[in-house]
């Protein structure tokens, strides 16, 4: 007879999450694909209330496959290669602004894009720097105040590619800066306020930033807003295109 | 129309594969692991094999590599179904020859345009 421990032996939370990331994929699957399925088979005959009812299980799926990404990528199998690709950061960042539109516009928050006309090219992975801008726009747009102002620009700085979020949203507490960027921390006046999130989003800028040699700076204070410079060293490979923000 | 091998433990995401290939006029065979699935390859030849990574006994990519090894079955379209989403893994999905790497959740129909359009590209 073998007695089961009572605790187990310690599991790494990173070998756990990557775990869960596996693990909820295929049932996640079968519910996804059975929705897509029914949304088919009865396009046009469908009540709109039940219509609304399957987008919300369709949306919900969305946002669970997006959780086990992010699960997957702070997890010891979520390894971020660097890519090779030439990324146009200006078109990333339109795509970032497109994307938010609804949800800034529910909320009454001013997108302020500010990205120069010819392309601001560097080397890396698309797919990862959409991810990193997605979550620092979605950030600064969920920490805003409603009717709030988020400003995103882009630009050559010596030889650095410099992209910048800034809101005028509530601010990071003093004490919570040490903890930033660790995965699943929130701050005590996002949970005060009830803003949803799972404390994900900037390891994964951060993360990013790894894979393309890169730093995040945040400067913040609580009540007045944030900024968050994500700066990629060395990537302004051509001196013709090099500007200077000021 | 294709002759279609599913093979997939988990027995609700194999019937949804299933379900959505034979309403798109596919004749699909279901197996739940890699062993039934290397017999039903040497057996019935299907035009196209759909294989899941973690099954018990021979996995997708041990079942994989070993059409490819065998001569008669070596340019057999084989797509890989995988829980793992890792960089790493597709790449090992991808090494075992296989022609294609879909990640979990899918939407069936991207699905079947995948499995339709590698048999086109095969002829």
């Amino acid at each position: 007879m073998t007695v089961v421990p009572r605790h187990e032996p310690g599991l790494e939370l990173d070998e756990i999450l990557a775990m869960l990331s596996h693990e909820l994929r295929t049932p996640l699957s079968t519910i996804a694909g059975y929705l897509e399925i029914i949304s088919e088979e009865l396009e046009g005959r469908i009540e709109p209330r039940y219509q609304l009812i399957l987008e919300a299980g369709r949306r919900n799926v969305t946002r669970m496959t997006r959780l086990l990404d992010d699960l997957l990528t702070v997890s010891r199998d979520g390894l971020l290669v660097p890519g090779t690709e030439e990324i146009d950061l200006c078109r990333v960042l339109r795509e970032v602004v497109e994307d938010l539109t609804v949800p800034a516009v529910g909320r009454s928050v001013d997108l302020v894009l500010a990205v120069p006309e010819e392309p601001l090219v560097v080397t890396g992975d698309g797919g990862q720097l959409y991810r990193a801008c997605v979550n620092l726009v979605g950030n600064a747009l969920k920490f805003s105040h409603e009717g709030g102002r988020v400003a995103i620009g882009v630009a050559r700085e010596g030889t650095d590619t410099v992209l910048r979020v800034a809101d005028d949203g509530i601010g990071i507490p003093a004490d919570a800066r040490d903890q930033l960027g660790t995965s699943f921390f929130r701050s005590s006046n996002a949970i005060e306020r009830q803003i949803t999130g799972t404390g994900l989003g900037l390891r994964i800028v951060q993360l990013v930033a790894d894979a393309h040699d890169g730093i995040v700076e945040i400067d913040s204070e609580e009540g007045r807003g944030t900024t968050v410079t994500l700066r990629l060293r060395g990537t302004a490979s051509d001196p013709s295109t090099i500007t200077s923000d000021d | 129309m294709a002759r279609i091998l599913v093979a997939e433990d988990d027995a609700d995401l194999r019937s949804l594969v299933a379900f959505k290939l034979a309403s798109r006029g596919h004749d699909v065979v279901q197996v739940d692991d890699g062993v039934a699935a290397l017999a039903s390859v040497r057996s019935r030849r299907p035009d196209v094999a759909v294989l899941d990574v973690t099954m018990p006994g021979v996995s997708g990519l041990d079942a994989a590599r070993q059409i490819r090894e065998d001569p008669d079955l070596a340019d057999l379209p084989i797509i890989m179904l995988s829980a793992r989403a890792g960089t790493s893994d597709v790449e090992a999905g991808l090494k075992s020859g296989a022609d294609d790497y879909v990640i979990k959740p899918f939407s069936p129909r991207e699905f079947a345009l995948r499995v339709e359009g590698l048999l086109e590209r095969r002829g």
